[in-house]
């Protein structure tokens, strides 16, 4: 048995992709192929550290490059038949005659109430941009497969491409009233039909990630929330803790409870 | 016989066997230096403990995510820096300031309006005081670089620095107001080698990356995230109409400051992106994470889309 034998593929530890033996990289989600995910006792595993100039190919024939450490950029070279998805602000820099579009992505009441960006911004190909997060911490790179939805909460999304469906889900309540997080109205939802996608997350700080058991459940700080399967449902709950003055009770916790993935990030705590 | 190498980043011919890395520009030896299929170049990563040698003195790098820079001035030379960026420094370090901006210019940008001037013999550090990647950028005699003042940690002996205005401004009209607007910063830092080579550091907000525009050739680039440029570089500001939002414009394009025309009050809705377009030749330098400066913010651009339109009018 060699390497070189075509039926000898490396299987992901992340996503479970496979790609050829011998790379040192996933080629769909870019995560290190030369190393065991870190898992803590409790069962979260970090998130694989994307290596700078890892390169990652989706579509028909479009690639995207991280690049950088402290605060990783994405290049995207997309093909004729490609498109990709980002918010405007987080534009780094485009070819001259790559055209932006804008997509409609529902009321603007929504967006103007919560702090999520108005403008949803669509590439098609061919050409080539980047897009940065503009915050210190780590690229999470996440496969879609068909069927799969993944829920992103309020300023994590960096990039999606094209073939993967987008909706703006309201969170239930009032419950920003409740989350000591100015964020957290919204989530955002991409979602993949009939073709796999590749969905792209900035975590401030570190990420991590733990997969549920169906009834399982788990108490997450809501500033901390990263992103999660749709399969996984959540409530938000007071904590009984005295957090104030006069036995002020304000610590809100969601309560997730799978089946799915649950992804925390470790930089956006609220003050 | 001694082995020579020339650094893959700046040029400067040197001894890998004595010097692990560039003693100009701190670049690993034989490093070989990566673009994207962009063209974009990353800074190269400064090896912990690299030496920058500077004439008879000389600057050590420390840490990477948020750099502090050792400097060793030799009895006469000198280093200049922010007050905000000093550390420490030792007793024998004299210390001096020189005017650099007016104080209206001081109040209304971020701009130090005294630049610290420190003369050896001694050391101090000096670091920007967030995450972000470290630039060296040796000078040669005549050569001239344009920094965002946010970005330059220290200049060392022979830099000459001024402010210059930021090349891109518009006016946004809101009822009885009219306000200029500064998507690159008020005032920018004009590095210039006079006589004999320098160096100066900058540090980016994020990683630092580099682009070398061929005569003529354009860039789109977000204003607020440009760290530095060469002197050579030409900019102007650009509006892109995203595609299906404007009835004027159905197609989408690109429209540049000074020969935009936006007369047409239907155009609603959130319909522009608002760019830095540089022309070459010369390097372009870009953070990943941009600068503090006067952008649109999306409920601002909702007000330039919904009554500013027709007002605008760009420098």
């Amino acid at each position: 048995m060699t390497t070189t034998d075509p039926h000898i593929r490396a299987v992901c530890q992340w996503c479970q992709a496979t790609s050829a033996a011998g790379a040192t990289a996933c080629a769909t989600c870019g995560a290190p192929l030369d190393g065991a995910p870190l898992h803590t006792v409790s069962g979260w595993r970090a998130s694989p550290k994307i290596k700078d100039h890892t390169a990652i190919r989706f579509g028909t024939g479009s690639g995207l490059a991280v690049e950088g450490d402290i605060v990783p950029s994405v290049e995207l070279a997309l093909d004729p038949s490609d498109g990709m998805m980002f918010h405007h602000h987080r534009l780094l820099w485009k070819e001259h005659h790559l055209p932006l579009t804008a997509m409609r992505t529902g009321g603007s009441m929504i967006t103007l109430m919560g702090e999520m960006s108005r403008v949803m911004l669509s590439a098609s190909g061919p050409g080539r941009l980047a897009v940065s997060h503009g915050q210190a911490g780590e690229l999470v790179v996440l496969p879609v497969r068909p069927g799969q939805a993944i829920d992103v909460g309020e300023g994590s999304f960096l990039a999606a491409n094209h073939v993967l469906g987008y909706t703006i889900e309201k969170l239930q309540g009032s419950l920003r009233s409740k989350l000591r997080s100015t964020e957290g109205f919204y989530m955002e939802r991409f979602y993949a039909t009939e073709w796999p996608g590749l969905l792209v997350l900035h975590a401030q700080g570190c990420a991590f990630e733990r997969t549920l058991a169906d009834g399982e459940h788990l108490l997450v700080d809501p500033a901390a929330f990263l992103y999660k399967d749709h399969s996984v449902s959540f409530t938000t709950e007071k904590m009984d803790v005295t957090t104030g003055v006069m036995g002020w009770k304000g610590l809100f916790m969601m309560r997730v409870v799978g089946p799915g993935r649950v992804g925390i990030e470790s930089g956006s705590m609220a003050d | 016989m001694s082995l020579v190498t020339a650094c893959g980043w700046c040029g400067t011919t040197f001894d890998p066997g004595a010097q692990p890395s560039c003693p100009r520009c701190g670049a690993p030896a034989g490093q070989a230096i990566e673009s994207t299929h962009g063209g974009w170049i990353e800074t190269p990563a400064l090896a912990a403990h690299t030496i920058i040698q500077m004439g008879r003195s000389s600057a050590r790098i420390e840490g990477a995510q948020n750099p502090v820079l050792f400097c060793s001035l030799a009895d006469g030379d000198q280093m200049s820096f922010g007050h905000r960026n000093l550390l420490w420094l030792d007793p024998t370090v004299r210390m001096d300031s020189v005017k650099t901006a007016s104080s209206w210019a001081a109040i209304a940008t971020e701009v130090p309006w005294r630049q610290i001037v420190a003369t050896g013999p001694g050391e101090l550090g000096l670091a920007a005081g967030r995450a972000g990647e470290l630039g060296v950028l040796p000078m040669d005699p005549g050569a001239a670089v344009v920094a965002r003042p946010p970005a330059l940690l220290a200049a060392a002996v022979g830099l000459g620095l001024g402010l210059v205005p930021a090349p891109i401004s518009y006016w946004e009209q809101d009822d009885d107001t009219t306000v200029q607007r500064f998507p690159m910063g008020r005032y920018l830092v004009r590095l210039a080698a006079s006589s004999a080579p320098s160096v100066a550091f900058v540090v980016a907000r994020g990683d630092l990356n580099v682009r070398r525009l061929g005569i003529d050739e354009p860039l789109l680039v977000h204003p607020a995230s440009v760290a530095w440029y060469d002197e050579s570089v030409r900019w102007r500001g650009s509006v892109e109409l995203l595609r299906g939002r404007s009835a004027a414009f159905p197609l989408g394009g690109l429209a540049s400051f000074g020969s935009l025309s936006l007369g047409s009050r239907s155009w609603t809705g959130p319909g522009a992106v608002l760019w830095a377009e540089a022309f070459g030749p010369g390097r372009v330098a870009v953070s990943t994470a941009a600068f503090p400066a006067s952008m649109p913010t999306v409920r601002q651009r909702f007000q330039i889309d919904k009554r500013v339109t027709s007002e605008i009018a760009w420098d």
